[in-house]
C-alpha cells in the first residue's frame, strides 16, 4: 500500500493546532491537563506531522488522552497500550510513537508488557500520568499507592508496599528514564522533547495529581519546596549507579532525567535480520512454494 | 501380495528418530508423484518422550490416513501401547521390530503375538556394528522396509543425501551406508517370509508433490495475501506457522515477532493493523480464551484482523498433542458484549492455505476480525498437493489475491471532515492510517461516534451496533462457502466440518462401493452461517448426521441456533478421542440409518 506523499512544505503548526475539538472528561484541577498541554507544545516545537504521529492509550481517566489529541490516536484495552503500540511501530517505523496512560493500567494489569517492551528497545516514548490512585473507578488503590494510604478498598490503609516505576524501568534495562510534574508545563515538555528524540524505548513518569481522589496535598507536595531539579543537583544520568541512587533515595520528587544510555532499537537490529533473510533469496513471494518441493 | 495403496505406522521413544524416517518416507514417495499423507501423534509431555507416526501413500489421490495399518516398524515395545488405539493394526498386518527390544509375550499386546508376519531385524546391532554409530538405526530400518516393501528406493536415497546436504560428506555417507546394510538385510531374509508380504506394486513416477502441513500451508496462504506483520506465543500445536514465518517474513520486509504473551501477540496485530499493514496472529485453544478481549476490540475499534486457532483437546491444558473440534463455541461467543466477527474453517492441507486467503479478504474488506480455525489433525499432518493444485490454481481461480484496504478518497479529505466511522450502506467505512495526511482519528474500544469520539449515547450506540452488524449481512451473501459431496439425490445427509471432511468423504466413497448413497455439506464459513443454504439441505434429506470432534457436540448445539433441526430427522455423532472422525464409526451409522430408511 503506497502512502499519498506530498513534498510540499507543510506550515509550522502551533500548539493549539494539536487539540482536538473534543472536551476533557477530567475533574477540573486534574494534573492531567498539564499533560496534555505540554504535549502540545511539545509536539509544536518538534514540528512532529499530525499524520506521522500515532498516541496508543489503554484505559483510565490520563487513557483518554489520545482523544484530545489531533494526530492518530488508539483508547485501546486496559493494560495493553504497550502492545499495540509495538504493532504501531514495527508495521509503520516512520511514525513517531507515543504511549500514554495511568500507575493502573501500566503497572497493575499492564505490568506484564512494561519489561518486554524495555527489553526490545523499540523506539517510542511511554509517559506514564501517576497519581497513585484509581481515578475512572473513583479511588481505589494504586500499586504506585503509598504505604497506609486510605482509599475505597483501603479503609484502614494501604497493607502493600507500592512499586516504584523509576526502579522498576531501570532494573528492566529502559534507555532513558525521566520524571516530570505536571505543574512545570515548561519541564514536562523538555523530558518529553528528550525522550521522543531518543533513539530507543523512553520512559518519562509524570507526577499527576488527583484532585478529586487525593486532595489537595497531592497537588502541594507535587510542586514548590517539594521537588528537586537534578540539573541542579549534579546528577550523572548516563550513570546507571547514580541514576539507581536516585530511584532507590526514598525522595520521590527528584525531577529530570534519571539515566539515559545508547543502544540498537529492534528496528535497527531487525532491519539487518531483514537484509540476512533476503540475501539470495527470490523475492517473488509465491517462490515460497519451492521451499515445499520434497 | 502388490498394492498401489500403503498404511504404515512407526513408533518409538524420543531420540529414536521416529519423525524423521516417516518424513523421509514420505518426501521420498511424494517426490516421485505418490500421494502420501503423515501423521504424527506424542505423548502428553509434547517433547522427549514416546511418539509415534502414520503414513499412507498412494498412487490416487488421499482423502484421509485410512483405518488400519497395515505395516507397523517398532523401535521400542514399550511405547507401543500408548498408540496402539491409534494404529488399529490390520488382522494380517505385518510387524517389524527390533530383536534388541526384548519384551516378554506376556507384556505384548494381543494383537502382536498373533500376527502372522513378524520381522524381527537386529536394527541396533546392524547400526552400532556394521555401521559403527547405534543413532544410524531409523536409517538401517529404513533400507529394511525399503528392501521388503519395495518403498521408493532412489528416493529414499534422495532423501537422505538432501536432508544431509548442508553437513559433512562423510555424514552423508555414513547414512548411505545404513541404508544400504538395511535394504541387504531385507533381501537376505525376504524368502523367509510368506510371497505375500504387501509390496508396492512399480508405478510411473511423476511430477514432484509439494510435501506441506496445514500449518505451513495456512502461513503460506497469508503471505500470499500480502500478510506483513505475525505476533506470536509458542503453543502445541501451533507454533509452526510463527516458526515457518520467522524465516519468511522479514525476506518479504514483514516483520515477525515473539510476544511474551497472547494478549500482546494480539494486541500487536491489532497495532499493526490499525498502522495499515495486514496482521495476524496464529494461537491454540487457550491463547484464543487470553486473546479474546482483542478480538472484541478489533471487532468494535473495526480493525481487519486474523486470528488463527490450530485446536487441541481442551478445556484447560487439555491434550495439547491431539486433535479436536471443541472450540467452535468459543470462536463463535468468545468475547463480551455484541461483537460482530468471522470464523472459518479448514477442512484439509490444501485448504489451510485457500481458507487463510479469504480469511484476509474478509477482515480487509469488512474490516473485521476473521478466525481461522484449524485443527491439531489437519495443522500438523504431512500431505502430498499437486503444486499446480495450490499455485497455478489459486491464481486461476482468483483465490490468491491481494486485497487493498479501502482507504478515504483524497480529493473528499481535501474539502471535508474524515469520519472514520462514517455510516455507509455496507456498513463498511473508509479506513485511514498513520502517514495519511488530514485523516487522523481516534480509534477507539468505547462506544463512539461517527467521527470516532466517544459516546454513551444509547441511540448511537443501536446505530453504531447496526453499522457492524451490517458488515455480517454483506459477508453472509458474498462467502456462502458451502461445500457439496456426493450424490444429490441421496435420502441420507452428512453435515460435517472442518477437517472431518477427509474421514466424512472416505466413509461415503466406500459405502457408495456397497450401495449406500450419501451426501454431504460442509459449510466453511460457520458465522456468519448461510443459514438458508443449511436448512435447505436439511429439508432435503431423510435424515441428516451431524457429526464432530468434541463430547458436547457442539456443532449441534451450534446449528440449533442457526437452523431448524426436527428431531426426528437428525441423528448426533460426536467423538472426543483425541483422533479425527473414526471412518469406521462413521461407515457403521450410516449403514444403521441406511436400514431404518429401507
Amino acid at each position: 500500500m503506497s502512502l499519498p506523499e506530498s513534498d510540499a512544505p507543510r506550515p509550522a503548526l502551533a500548539p493549539k493546532d494539536y487539540k482536538r475539538d473534543l472536551k476533557p472528561v477530567w475533574c477540573p484541577g486534574c494534573g492531567d491537563f498539564g499533560v496534555v498541554n505540554a504535549l502540545y507544545k511539545t509536539l509544536a516545537d518538534m514540528g512532529l506531522e499530525r499524520h506521522n504521529t500515532a498516541l496508543v492509550s489503554g484505559i483510565g481517566c490520563s487513557s483518554r488522552l489520545p482523544g484530545y489529541v489531533a494526530a492518530y490516536g488508539f483508547n485501546a484495552l486496559h493494560g495493553r497500550a504497550l502492545t499495540l503500540a509495538t504493532g504501531v511501530k514495527l508495521a509503520n517505523p516512520k511514525v513517531t510513537t507515543l504511549v500514554a496512560g495511568g500507575d493502573g493500567d501500566g503497572f497493575a494489569i499492564g505490568m506484564g508488557h512494561f519489561p518486554h517492551a524495555a527489553r526490545r528497545n523499540l523506539d517510542m516514548t511511554y509517559i506514564l500520568m501517576d497519581n497513585r490512585i484509581y481515578g475512572l473507578t473513583k479511588g481505589q488503590l494504586s500499586p504506585t499507592s503509598e504505604p497506609d494510604l486510605v482509599t475505597k478498598t483501603s479503609t484502614m490503609g494501604n497493607i502493600e508496599r507500592p512499586i516504584d516505576p523509576v526502579t522498576m524501568a531501570l532494573s528492566t534495562g529502559v534507555t532513558f528514564i525521566a520524571r516530570t510534574v505536571s505543574t512545570n508545563i515548561k519541564h514536562m515538555t523538555e523530558m518529553f522533547t528528550r525522550a521522543i528524540r531518543h533513539s530507543g524505548f523512553s520512559f518519562v513518569q509524570v507526577l499527576s495529581p488527583c484532585v478529586t481522589f487525593r486532595g489537595k496535598t497531592q497537588f502541594k507536595d507535587y510542586q514548590g519546596d517539594g521537588v528537586t531539579y537534578l540539573e541542579t543537583t549534579g546528577h550523572n544520568s548516563q550513570d546507571f549507579h547514580a541514576a539507581l541512587q536516585v530511584a532507590n533515595s526514598g525522595d520521590a520528587y527528584q525531577l529530570g532525567v534519571i539515566y539515559h544510555v545508547h543502544t540498537e532499537s529492534f528496528g535497527e537490529r531487525y532491519g539487518r535480520l531483514r537484509e540476512a533473510f533476503k540475501q539470495d533469496k527470490s523475492q517473488d513471494v509465491l517462490d515460497v512454494v519451492k521451499d515445499f518441493l520434497p | 501380495m502388490e498394492c498401489r495403496d500403503l498404511t504404515l505406522a512407526i513408533v518409538g521413544s524420543g531420540g529414536d528418530g521416529v519423525i524423521s524416517a516417516g518424513e523421509i518416507i514420505v518426501k521420498a514417495a511424494a517426490a516421485e508423484g505418490l500421494h502420501c499423507f503423515l501423521l504424527k501423534s506424542f505423548g502428553p509431555q509434547i517433547r522427549g518422550g514416546e511418539s509415534s507416526c502414520k503414513i499412507r501413500l498412494s498412487v490416487e489421490p488421499l482423502l484421509s490416513i485410512g483405518e488400519e495399518t497395515q505395516i507397523l516398524l517398532c523401535y521400542s515395545w514399550g511405547d507401543y501401547k500408548r498408540f496402539s488405539e491409534e494404529i488399529r493394526l490390520a488382522p494380517n498386518a505385518v510387524i517389524v521390530s527390533d530383536t534388541d527390544d526384548k519384551v516378554g509375550d506376556e507384556d505384548l499386546p494381543i494383537e502382536i503375538l498373533g500376527s502372522q508376519t513378524w520381522i524381527k531385524c537386529p536394527l541396533n546391532q546392524l547400526a552400532s556394528v556394521e555401521i559403527g554409530n547405534a543413532l544410524t538405526k531409523n536409517i538401517v530400518s529404513l533400507g529394511v522396509m525399503e528392501g521388503f516393501f519395495r518403498l521408493p528406493e532412489k528416493g529414499i536415497a534422495g532423501q537422505i543425501t538432501k536432508r544431509f546436504s548442508k553437513k559433512k560428506q562423510d555424514l552423508i555417507d555414513l547414512n548411505l551406508g545404513a541404508i544400504a546394510v538395511g535394504r541387504k538385510w531385507a533381501e537376505d531374509y525376504i524368502h523367509d517370509f510368506s510371497p505375500e508380504l504387501p509390496r508396492f506394486a512399480p508405478f510411473e513416477p511423476g511430477e514432484a508433490n509439494l510435501v506441506i502441513t496445514g500449518n505451513e500451508a495456512c502461513a503460506m496462504g497469508a503471505l500470499w495475501s500480502g500478510l506483513k506483520f505475525f505476533a506470536g506465543y509458542p503453543i502445541t500445536p501451533a507454533t509452526d506457522i510463527m516458526e515457518w514465518l520467522e524465516k519468511r517474513l522479514p525476506r518479504f520486509d514483514g516483520t515477525m515477532i515473539q510476544a511474551e504473551d497472547e494478549i500482546a501477540s494480539c494486541g500487536m496485530a491489532v497495532g499493526a493493523s490499525f498502522a495499515g499493514v495486514k496482521a495476524m496472529t496464529a494461537t491454540s485453544g487457550p491463547g484464543i480464551s487470553l486473546m479474546s478481549e482483542m478480538i472484541g476490540l478489533a471487532s468494535m475499534a473495526e480493525v481487519p484482523l486474523v486470528v488463527v486457532n490450530v485446536q487441541r483437546g481442551g478445556p484447560s491444558t487439555g491434550i495439547p498433542t491431539k486433535t479436536s473440534q471443541s472450540d467452535l463455541l468459543q470462536a463463535c461467543y468468545c468475547t463480551h458484549g455484541d461483537a460482530p466477527h468471522v470464523v472459518l474453517a479448514a477442512t484439509d492441507v490444501k485448504d489451510c492455505a485457500f481458507i487463510t486467503t479469504q480469511a484476509f479478504y474478509i477482515s480487509e474488506k469488512y474490516q473485521v476480525p476473521v478466525l481461522v480455525l484449524l485443527d491439531q489433525f489437519v495443522g500438523q499432518r504431512v500431505e502430498s498437493v499437486p503444486r499446480r493444485e495450490l499455485l497455478e490454481k489459486g491464481i486461476e481461480e482468483g483465490w490468491i489475491r491481494k486485497i487493498d484496504r479501502i482507504t478515504p478518497d483524497a480529493a473528499r479529505l481535501e474539502g471535508e471532515r474524515y469520519q472514520r466511522y462514517e455510516l455507509t450502506e455496507n456498513g463498511v467505512s473508509p479506513m485511514s492510517f498513520p502517514g495519511i495526511a488530514n485523516a487522523d482519528y481516534i480509534a477507539s474500544g468505547i462506544e463512539h461516534n461517527e467521527l470516532g469520539y466517544p459516546v454513551s449515547d444509547v441511540g448511537i450506540h443501536r446505530v453504531m451496533h447496526a453499522k457492524r452488524y451490517k458488515k455480517m449481512d454483506f459477508i453472509k451473501d458474498e462467502m456462502k462457502f458451502m461445500r457439496h459431496y456426493g450424490d444429490e439425490s441421496a435420502r441420507i445427509g452428512l453435515l460435517v466440518w472442518g477437517s472431518s471432511k477427509g474421514p466424512a468423504r472416505q466413509a461415503m466413497l466406500q459405502l457408495e462401493e456397497e450401495g449406500i448413497k450419501t451426501r454431504m455439506l460442509i459449510p466453511s464459513c460457520l458465522m456468519p452461517l448461510h443459514e438458508d443454504s443449511v436448512q435447505q439441505f436439511i429439508d432435503s434429506c431423510d435424515k441428516v448426521i451431524v457429526a464432530d470432534s468434541s463430547y458436547s457436540a457442539q456443532f449441534l448445539t451450534y446449528l440449533k441456533t442457526q437452523v431448524t433441526l426436527p428431531a426426528q430427522k437428525i441423528v448426533d455423532l460426536h467423538f472426543v478421542d483425541g483422533m479425527p472422525l473414526p471412518v469406521k464409526e462413521l461407515k457403521a451409522k450410516i449403514k444403521e440409518v441406511h436400514r431404518e430408511l429401507a
